[in-house]
C-alpha cells in the first residue's frame, strides 16, 4: 500500500495555512517536522501527549499572543471601523489538518463560533460570562465569482458516532485506518480511497474534496431517501380583497409572479405550481393540459373545505405554460372591481394543504388584511394605546395556536411557508408569522406599499422575484454533532425543532442562518474541538444531497486567551437572536434588561479576572480589543426595530424585524441591518465609488460613527442598513454636489420622501459629464446591496436637515450613538455600565 | 387504475424514476413500495420478463426490457392488457430519452427523475379503463397476456424461500440416500463373509482332501 500512501511525505499531511505568521520561528521546524500521527494522541499515552501540546500550543498559537493582548479602553466615540475588519482567525495548532488546503478550514461565513478560543472547562466559561454559541448558515449560496461547493464521491463516516469523514480526521496505521476527530474511534478506511473501482486505477485519496475542503456535498445514496426526490413545488395565495385591491396588490403580485416564470427553479420540468385568491371565497383556477384558458372555479363553502376538482389546480410550469402566462396577464382585471371584505386566508391554507398533500412544497402566501374567515380567523387586537406599555408584549404572543399546530402538521408534511405582507392594514402578523417560523420559511412585510409609488413597487419586484428565483432546498434536516463534552442547549431560527440535535426544515432558504447555544458539559482534554453540521437536502434540480461544513476550534485554559479571542460580531448576532426568542416568549423588557445584563456582566467578569484593578472602582472601562465594539453593538440592538421601546413601532414592522434578527446570518445581522453603515458623500476620497485595479471591487469611503455629531451643515451623507437607505441633505448643501448627484438646482428643490436613485449616466460604465458624483454613490449603493447578497433594494429616502419631520426621526432613529426617547446614548450607556460595576451590581 | 411506478435498473435494483404520488396514495402504498424494492433485488437478466404479481388488494406488473425494470402498482380491477400497454409505452418512451446512460456506473439514485412528468401523463391517459381510447386498446389483440405469468407475492417472498430450502432438502436426501445404498451393500458382503465364511473355507478344505484322497485312492 506504500505506493499510495506515505505518512509524512511531503505531498500532504503538514504544514498549515493558519499558523500565525508572526509565531517565533524557534518553535515551529521541530513541531512541523512531527508526522502527523503523532498528532493523534494515542490510546496507550493520551494525557502526556495533550498536555505536551498544550505547552506548544501556548508557546506557539494560543499563548504567544499575551503580551501581545491588547485592551481597549472603552471612552470616547466607538472606534467603528472595526466592524469591518475580519473575524478574529482561529489559531489552530499544526497538524490539525491533514491535507494543506485553503478550503480545509470552516470559512465564517458558513460557520462561526463566538468563541475562537474554547474554555476547558464549564467553570472558565461561567467566569468569562461570554456567550458560547455558533452561527451556521449550512445553505449559503456561493457569490459571484465563487466557486460552488465540492461534490465528494462516496460517504465515509465514522461507525459509532456518524460523523462524516472531514479534513481534521487523521489517518493512523500507515494509512489504512482513519480517527474520528469526535469520538476518536479508528474506523476503516475504505479501498475506494486508493483504488478507483471503475476505472480500476490508483487513486491519490489527497484529493478527495472531503479531505481538502470543509464545505461538502455529497450525492445521497438509496438508504438517504424515504421517497423519490420531490419537485419544487409553489402554491400562491393572493389576497384579492377590498383592502389588497384598494392599493393595487394583485396586479403587482401577478406580474411579478409573471415576471419570474423563467426564474423559479425549473431544471428537470417538474417544478409546479398553482394559485388561490382568497377573499371571502376561495378562487381556485384550473388549466387543463395544452390548453391556453384558465377556468376559475369558486368554493365559498367553509364547513369542511374541499378542492373543486380533483386534478389540474397544481399545474406543472412547463406544460401549462400558455395557461398560467394567460392567466397571471388577466389576473389584475378579474378581481379589479372586487369589494369583498374578508380574508379566507385559513380555508386557504387547509385546501392548499389538500393539494400538496404528501408531496410538500412551499405556500407563499400574499396577504393585505387579517384572515377572518374560517377556523383558524383572528380577531383584530387594537394596536394603538398598548404601545410602548408592558402589555405591548402580549401584542407580540399569537392569538391562538391554530397556527403553530399548522405549522407543526406541515412540517411533517414537507410544507413550508412564506408570509408576505403587503399593506398598512394591521395583519395580526403576530400569529400568521407562526407559519413562517416553524416550518424555516420568511416574513416580508411592506408597510408603505402602494401601486402607485414606483420605488416601493420595485422593490417590491426585485425582492419577492429573487426569493421565488432562489435555488431552495427541499425536505431538510440538519444535525449538528460536537466533541464529546459538548452540548448544543437551545437553537434560534426558523426551523421545527425535532429532537436535541436535529432541525426539520421543509424548505431551506439559502442565507438563512441558525444559532445554538453550546455548552460545556465534561472538561475539554483535546487541544481542539470540533462542530459538524449535516444538512441532507432535496436540491431544486431533484438531487438529494448532503452539505456537511466542520468547523475546528482550539480549546484553552488561560482565561485571557478566551476573551481576546472572542468574535464581537458573532457574539452580538447571537445575544440579539437570543433577545428576540426571548422577547417572544417573555417580555419585551425582560428581553433589553437580559441584553444590558449580559453586557455589564461581560464587562465586569473582565475586569475582575483580566486587569489589574480587580477590585475597586475604576474611573475607566476596558474591555478586549476583539471586544471593544460589544456595547455600541448591544446598544444598537437595543435601539432596533425589533427591541425598540417606544410606542410608534406597529407590531407587524416589529414581527417583521424580529423575524429578520432571528434568520440573518451574523454578517448580514449586525452590519448593516442593526448597526448601519454612514458615509460622507461630500468629501469622497480619489478612489472611493471606483473599482479597485487590483480586486476589481467598489472601493467604499471610509465609514462613519453613527451620531448627528458628524453631519455636517454644508454636507451630504449616505446612511445604508441593507433593507434602507437615506441621503442625508445639510442646510447649506453645495448646490454643485446636489446637482451632480440628483441633477437638482439646490437642495431645496430636492424634493422630500422616498426617490428611486436616478442613473445619471445612462447605465454607462463611464460617468457622464457633471454627474461624477452621482456615478459613483449608485456604484457605492450598487455594492452595499450586493455586499447582502441582494437579499434587498433599499428604497432610498431623502432626509433634509430642515425636511419632512417622519423621514427625519427614521434617519435618527438608525444613528445609535445619540440619545433618544426609547435609550440613552453611547456616552450615557457606558456611564450607567460603569456606575453599576463600580458599585459591584452585576 | 395505476397507483404507482417505478423504474429501476435490473443490474443493481437502482431506482432510476419513480411518479410522485400526490394523494394519500404515499402512506397506503408504503408497504407495497417495499415489497416492489424487495422484487428488484431478486430480479436478474435471466428473470421472466413479464410477470404479475399479486399482493393484498393490488397487482404489482413488471416488465424487463433492455436492463431496466418498469414496475406499476395497479387495483386488481384494473386490466391487465392495458397495465403491459401503459408499460410498453413507458418502456420505449424511456428508452429513446435515456437509453443510453441506463448502465453508466456512477449513477445517482433516480437520475432520471425528470421523466415523471411523462410517467404522469402517460398515467392520466391511462386513467380510465373505460375511455375510447383504452377500449380500443384492450380489444386490439397486442399481446396474449393470458400467457404472462401470474404469481403471488407471498409465494415469492416467502414460500419462495421455503421452496429454495425444500428443494435443497431433497436434493442432500437423494444424495444421502445414495450413499446409504452404497455402504448398505457392502455391509451385506460383509455380514456374509462372516457368517458363512468359515463353513465355506472348511467345506472347500474338505472337498479338495476328499478330492486327493479319491484320486490318491
Amino acid at each position: 500500500q506504500g505506493g499510495f500512501f506515505v505518512p509524512g511525505a511531503g505531498q500532504a499531511p503538514m504544514s498549515q495555512a493558519q499558523v500565525p505568521s508572526n509565531a517565533p520561528g524557534h518553535a515551529a521546524p521541530g513541531y512541523l517536522a512531527a508526522p502527523p500521527m503523532s498528532m493523534a494522541p494515542q490510546p496507550g499515552y493520551p494525557a502526556q501527549q495533550v498536555d505536551g501540546l498544550t505547552q506548544q500550543l501556548s508557546q506557539m498559537g494560543l499563548g504567544q499572543g499575551q503580551q501581545e493582548y491588547q485592551n481597549a479602553v472603552l471612552s470616547g466615540r466607538p472606534p467603528i471601523a472595526a466592524l469591518d475588519e475580519a473575524p478574529p482567525a482561529t489559531r489552530l495548532p499544526a497538524g490539525t489538518v491533514c491535507v494543506p488546503s485553503p478550503h480545509a478550514l470552516c470559512p465564517p461565513h458558513v460557520k462561526r463560533s463566538t468563541l475562537n478560543a474554547i474554555p476547558r472547562t464549564d467553570k472558565l466559561l461561567k467566569k468569562t460570562k461570554l456567550p458560547f454559541g455558533l452561527l451556521i448558515t449550512p445553505f449559503k449560496e456561493p457569490e459571484a465569482g465563487e466557486a460552488p461547493v465540492p461534490v465528494a464521491p462516496d460517504i465515509v463516516r465514522c461507525r459509532r458516532c456518524r460523523t462524516y469523514i472531514n479534513p481534521c480526521a487523521q489517518f493512523v496505521d500507515g494509512g489504512r485506518r482513519w480517527r474520528c476527530n469526535m469520538c476518536n474511534l479508528h474506523n476503516d478506511v475504505p479501498m475506494s480511497f486508493d483504488f478507483d473501482l471503475v476505472s480500476r486505477e490508483p487513486k491519490n485519496r489527497w484529493e478527495r474534496p472531503d479531505l481538502s475542503c470543509s464545505v461538502v456535498d455529497y450525492i445521497a445514496p438509496v438508504e438517504y431517501m424515504a421517497r423519490p426526490p420531490m419537485p419544487p413545488v409553489y402554491v400562491f395565495i393572493i389576497d384579492v380583497s377590498y383592502a389588497s385591491v384598494q392599493i393595487g396588490a394583485p396586479g403587482v403580485i401577478a406580474q411579478t409572479i409573471l415576471s419570474s416564470l423563467d426564474r423559479i427553479p425549473n431544471v428537470d420540468g417538474r417544478t409546479k405550481i398553482a394559485f388561490i385568491a382568497v377573499d371571502a371565497a376561495l378562487h381556485f383556477f384550473q388549466v387543463r393540459p395544452g390548453s391556453a384558458e384558465p377556468q376559475q372555479l369558486v368554493v365559498s363553502d367553509f364547513e369542511d373545505v374541499f378542492l373543486p376538482s380533483p386534478t389540474d389546480l397544481l399545474l406543472n410550469l412547463s406544460e401549462c405554460r400558455e395557461g398560467i402566462e394567460s392567466l397571471l396577464s388577466r389576473f389584475e382585471g378579474m378581481f379589479q372591481t372586487n369589494h369583498s371584505v374578508g380574508n379566507a386566508l385559513c380555508p386557504a391554507i387547509q385546501a392548499a394543504r389538500k393539494m400538496l398533500g404528501n408531496l410538500g412544497g412551499k405556500i407563499i402566501a400574499l396577504q393585505a388584511s387579517p384572515p377572518t374567515v374560517g377556523e383558524g380567523k383572528v380577531e383584530l387586537r387594537p394596536e394603538g394605546k398598548d404601545l410602548g406599555t408592558p402589555r405591548e408584549s402580549d401584542l407580540l404572543r399569537p392569538q391562538n395556536s391554530w397556527y403553530k399546530t399548522l405549522a407543526a402538521d406541515c412540517t411533517r408534511a414537507q410544507v413550508a411557508f412564506d408570509v408576505v405582507s403587503i399593506g398598512q392594514q394591521p395583519m395580526e402578523m403576530a400569529t400568521v408569522a407562526c407559519l413562517a417560523r416553524y416550518t424555516g420559511g420568511s416574513v416580508f412585510h411592506y408597510p408603505s406599499f402602494m401601486a402607485a409609488r414606483k420605488p416601493e413597487v420595485d422593490r417590491f419586484m426585485y425582492e419577492l422575484s429573487n426569493h421565488l428565483a432562489a435555488n431552495i432546498g427541499l425536505e431538510a434536516v440538519l444535525r449538528l454533532r460536537a466533541s464529546k463534552g459538548l452540548r448544543m442547549a437551545a437553537y434560534y431560527g426558523n426551523f421545527f425543532l425535532r429532537s436535541l440535535d436535529l432541525l426539520s426544515l421543509p424548505s431551506v432558504t439559502p442565507n438563512h442562518c441558525y444559532a445554538v447555544d453550546v455548552e460545556v458539559e465534561e472538561t475539554l482534554t483535546a487541544p481542539v474541538v470540533y462542530f459538524q453540521a449535516a444538512l441532507l437536502h432535496t436540491t431544486s434540480y431533484g438531487e438529494r444531497r448532503i452539505r456537511v461544513a466542520t468547523l475546528a476550534v482550539p480549546t484553552t485554559e488561560n482565561i485571557h486567551t478566551v476573551f481576546h479571542h472572542a468574535d464581537q460580531v458573532a457574539i452580538a448576532s447571537l445575544l440579539s437572536k437570543k433577545a428576540v426568542d426571548r422577547a417572544l416568549a417573555a417580555k419585551l423588557e425582560d428581553a433589553r434588561e437580559a441584553l444590558q445584563h449580559k453586557t455589564l456582566e461581560i464587562i465586569g467578569a473582565f475586569k475582575t479576572e483580566c486587569t489589574q484593578s480587580s477590585s475597586g472602582a475604576t474611573t475607566q472601562l476596558q474591555l478586549p480589543r476583539s471586544l471593544q465594539l460589544l456595547p455600541q453593538l448591544v446598544l444598537a440592538c437595543l435601539k432596533h426595530t425589533s427591541l425598540r421601546s417606544g410606542n410608534n413601532i406597529p407590531v407587524a414592522a416589529r414581527m417583521a424585524a424580529m423575524n429578520l434578527v432571528l434568520t440573518l446570518p451574523p454578517e448580514l445581522g449586525v452590519q448593516p441591518y442593526i448597526a448601519a453603515r454612514l458615509y460622507a458623500l461630500h468629501e469622497l476620497p480619489e478612489q472611493a465609488g471606483y473599482s479597485d485595479a487590483q480586486t476589481g471591487m467598489t472601493v467604499l469611503p471610509p465609514r462613519l460613527g453613527l451620531s448627528a455629531e458628524v453631519l455636517a451643515p454644508h454636507g451630504i451623507y449616505l446612511l445604508h442598513s441593507g433593507h434602507d437607505s437615506f441621503l442625508w441633505f445639510g442646510r447649506n448643501a453645495r448646490p454643485d454636489l446636489c446637482h451632480a448627484l440628483l441633477n437638482a438646482q439646490d437642495v431645496s428643490t430636492i424634493p422630500n420622501g422616498v426617490i428611486s436613485f436616478p442613473d445619471l449616466s445612462g447605465g454607462a460604465d463611464t460617468p457622464a459629464q457633471g454627474f461624477e458624483l452621482n456615478f459613483r454613490v449608485g456604484r457605492i449603493m450598487r455594492h452595499l446591496s450586493e455586499l447582502c447578497y441582494g437579499l434587498w433594494k433599499p428604497v432610498t429616502f431623502v432626509a433634509k436637515e430642515d425636511g419632512e419631520p417622519v423621514i427625519r426621526l427614521m434617519l435618527q432613529q438608525r444613528l445609535v450613538e445619540d440619545m433618544d426617547t426609547s435609550a440613552p446614548s453611547y456616552q450615557q450607556f457606558l456611564s450607567q455600565l460603569r456606575d453599576k460595576i463600580n458599585r459591584g451590581s452585576f | 387504475m395505476v397507483k404507482s411506478t417505478i423504474i429501476a435498473r435490473v443490474a443493481d435494483g437502482l431506482p432510476l424514476a419513480a411518479s410522485m404520488d400526490d394523494e394519500q396514495a404515499e402512506s397506503e402504498l408504503a408497504g407495497y413500495k417495499s415489497q416492489a424494492k424487495a422484487i428488484f433485488k431478486k430480479l436478474n437478466a435471466q428473470s421472466e420478463t413479464r410477470c404479475s404479481i399479486e399482493s393484498g388488494p393490488y397487482y404489482l406488473h413488471y416488465l424487463l426490457d433492455q436492463g431496466v425494470c418498469y414496475l406499476c402498482i395497479c387495483d386488481k380491477q384494473f386490466p391487465r392488457k392495458l397495465a403491459f400497454s401503459y408499460l410498453d409505452e413507458l418502456s420505449r418512451e424511456f428508452y429513446m430519452s435515456y437509453g443510453g446512460e441506463v448502465e453508466k456506473p456512477s449513477l445517482r439514485p433516480y437520475a432520471f427523475i425528470k421523466f415523471d412528468t411523462f410517467i404522469q401523463k402517460t398515467r392520466r391517459i391511462y386513467e380510465d379503463s373505460r375511455t375510447q381510447q383504452n377500449l380500443t386498446k384492450l380489444n386490439e389483440d397486442l399481446r396474449d397476456v393470458t400467457q404472462i405469468m401470474t404469481k403471488n407475492m407471498e409465494d415469492l417472498l416467502w414460500r419462495g424461500g421455503s421452496l429454495d430450502r425444500m428443494s435443497s432438502l431433497s436434493d442432500r436426501l437423494r444424495d444421502e440416500s445414495e450413499k446409504y445404498r452404497k455402504d448398505s451393500k457392502r455391509l451385506r458382503l460383509q455380514a456374509l463373509i462372516t457368517k458363512y465364511g468359515i463353513v465355506a473355507i472348511f467345506a472347500v478344505i474338505l472337498f479338495l482332501v476328499f478330492y486327493v484322497v479319491l484320486r490318491i485312492f
